[in-house]
């Protein structure tokens, strides 16, 4: 093949290339770019979905992230059991933070209480919520457990 | 013109990478929080040890920190270094004879490529962008065929490799990466087998390894098969890019056809070792800086950011493939990449 032939192709694949990447790049802007968009290539997989439901659980979108934590759920039944624990500890906190953030102390804490007792940030809101409550003795036990402080419940 | 030419290209990649360059138009993502936000080393409590895999990339992490600590900071970093990783290719290909236009194009495939996004525009990526600095550097250190092995330019392998292991782990494979280009004196190989020895001991002190993850071993050797399938795919049609690909839904029949074509392509690629050498070398190439994943543990797959290195394999022996003359050789199985037998 001709030198000018080589040269074209390349200033082809490079194009292309370009095309792509600028494409691309831009999804590594924010966590609510990238896992919209890896949730869109995998809308099977749990992780995605999970990840997505928590970049706009940060922005305000609760309804929508709520959906998003629902579909991880039921996508992470499909996981072998340790993988499936690892989205369900997750799912069940943030769904819990959301119940905390429409003012229904009672089913976040439902939330909490089943979650394993070795997920740390899911027993920091478990003692959130059972201060909200009033529950202190039981709040107090769990922040001594978490190793910090106990505050004097309602202070 | 050849400076021309790669100013212009380091323009031009300089210019897709904009999106994530200005200060307030990116955040971090992903692990992010953790290798950066939450990391001790970072935020200057705790000290960087010299001697730990990863010491570059925390480095460096702690200075953009110093900087700005805004995103837009790591991301001018991660771009510099792409564009230094490209710009050491280019002489790297060169040294070993390529054409201008051949370097030229392997230095524009290495920074155009769209798999290579990942490791650029990804923060925490870095550190494979560190680590393809230290193979590069011990590259460059390597004779020509018409050279010898001196004690600076095994000091230079070492120091290569050092650098290549403080991006990654990963990076202590970089001896074995020169010895595909250039045959290593012998004495060198006990320092590389007690390496390896090293490698193998921090594998099972500090990550998992095949069957203590959540799959079971046989299926996660499969799974990470489809990984490296997968990857070699986008590779070459570099469509569906994405953070966490749906690498655990492949079907069974497809799992396990994985592994025999990875097979394979090993056994041909030993086969064919002296009628098509660019090949063999690709498929080494491969075989030593990601093979070793197959056997890691199944938490995380092979993911895209894991293909830079060997990336650059496959440029090189791109070039090498050009080639026309049938003498050409590898330094694989006792052959060598002899003298005049550039790459390109």
């Amino acid at each position: 093949m001709k030198p000018v032939v080589y040269l074209l192709l390349a200033f082809l694949v490079a194009g292309i290339w370009s095309d792509l990447d600028a494409r691309q790049i831009p999804v590594w802007r924010s966590n609510v770019t990238l896992w919209s968009h890896a949730h869109a290539l995998a809308p099977m997989k749990a992780r995605p979905a999970l990840n997505y439901g928590t970049a706009i659980d940060a922005i305000g979108r609760y309804a929508d992230a709520e959906t998003l934590y629902e579909q991880a759920w039921e996508l992470a039944d499909s996981l072998p059991p340790a993988a499936k624990d690892a989205i369900d500890q997750p799912v069940m906190n943030n769904l819990g933070h959301l119940a905390l953030v429409r003012g229904d102390v009672p089913s976040a804490l439902e939330w909490f209480t089943k979650m394993s007792p070795l997920f740390g940030p899911g027993q920091v809101n478990r003692a959130i919520a059972l201060d909200r409550l009033g529950r202190c003795d039981e709040a107090n036990r769990v922040w001594h457990r978490l190793q910090l402080l106990g505050e004097p419940c309602g202070s | 013109m050849r400076i021309i030419g790669l100013v212009l290209l380091a323009a031009w990649t300089t210019w897709l990478y904009a999106p994530v360059l200005e200060k307030g138009q990116s955040a971090f993502v992903y692990e992010d929080a953790v290798t950066i936000q939450q990391n001790p080393m970072v935020l200057g409590m705790q000290p960087i040890s010299l001697s730990t895999a990863r010491w570059a990339t925390w480095t460096t992490y702690r200075i953009d920190a110093w900087r700005s600590g805004q995103t837009s900071a790591f991301h001018q970093t991660n771009l510099g270094l792409h564009l230094l990783v490209g710009f050491l290719l280019w002489l790297f290909l060169r040294r070993w004879g390529a054409s201008e236009f051949a370097a030229f194009l392997g230095t524009a495939a290495m920074l155009l490529h769209p798999i290579t996004v990942e490791s650029v525009a990804y923060i925490t990526s870095r550190s494979e962008l560190i680590c393809a600095l230290g193979v590069l550097a011990a590259l460059l250190s390597a004779p020509l065929e018409s050279e010898r092995w001196t004690g600076w330019r095994l000091l230079g392998v070492l120091l290569g490799t050092y650098l290549a292991f403080g991006g990654k782990e990963m990076g202590i494979v970089t001896p074995a990466l020169v010895w595909l280009i250039r045959p290593l004196p012998r004495w060198t190989w006990a320092v590389i087998a007690l390496a390896a020895l090293g490698v193998i001991v921090r594998l099972n002190d500090h990550h998992t390894v095949l069957g203590q993850g959540p799959y079971p071993v046989v299926q996660a050797f499969a799974l990470q098969c489809v990984a490296l399938l997968h990857g070699l795919r986008l590779l070459i049609w570099p469509v569906g890019l994405t953070v966490d690909a749906d690498i655990a839904a492949a079907p069974m029949v497809w799992q396990y056809l994985s592994v025999g074509l990875v097979s394979i392509i090993a056994i041909l690629a030993a086969l064919a070792r002296k009628r098509v050498p660019a090949f063999a070398l690709a498929v080494m190439w491969f075989a030593i800086a990601i093979g070793p994943r197959l056997f890691a543990d199944s938490w995380e797959f092979i993911n895209e950011h894991q293909f830079y290195v060997p990336l650059m394999g496959l440029i090189i022996a791109g070039c090498l493939a050009v080639r026309q003359s049938s003498d050409v050789r590898v330094s694989t199985f006792d052959l060598n990449l002899g003298a005049g037998d550039s790459p390109c």
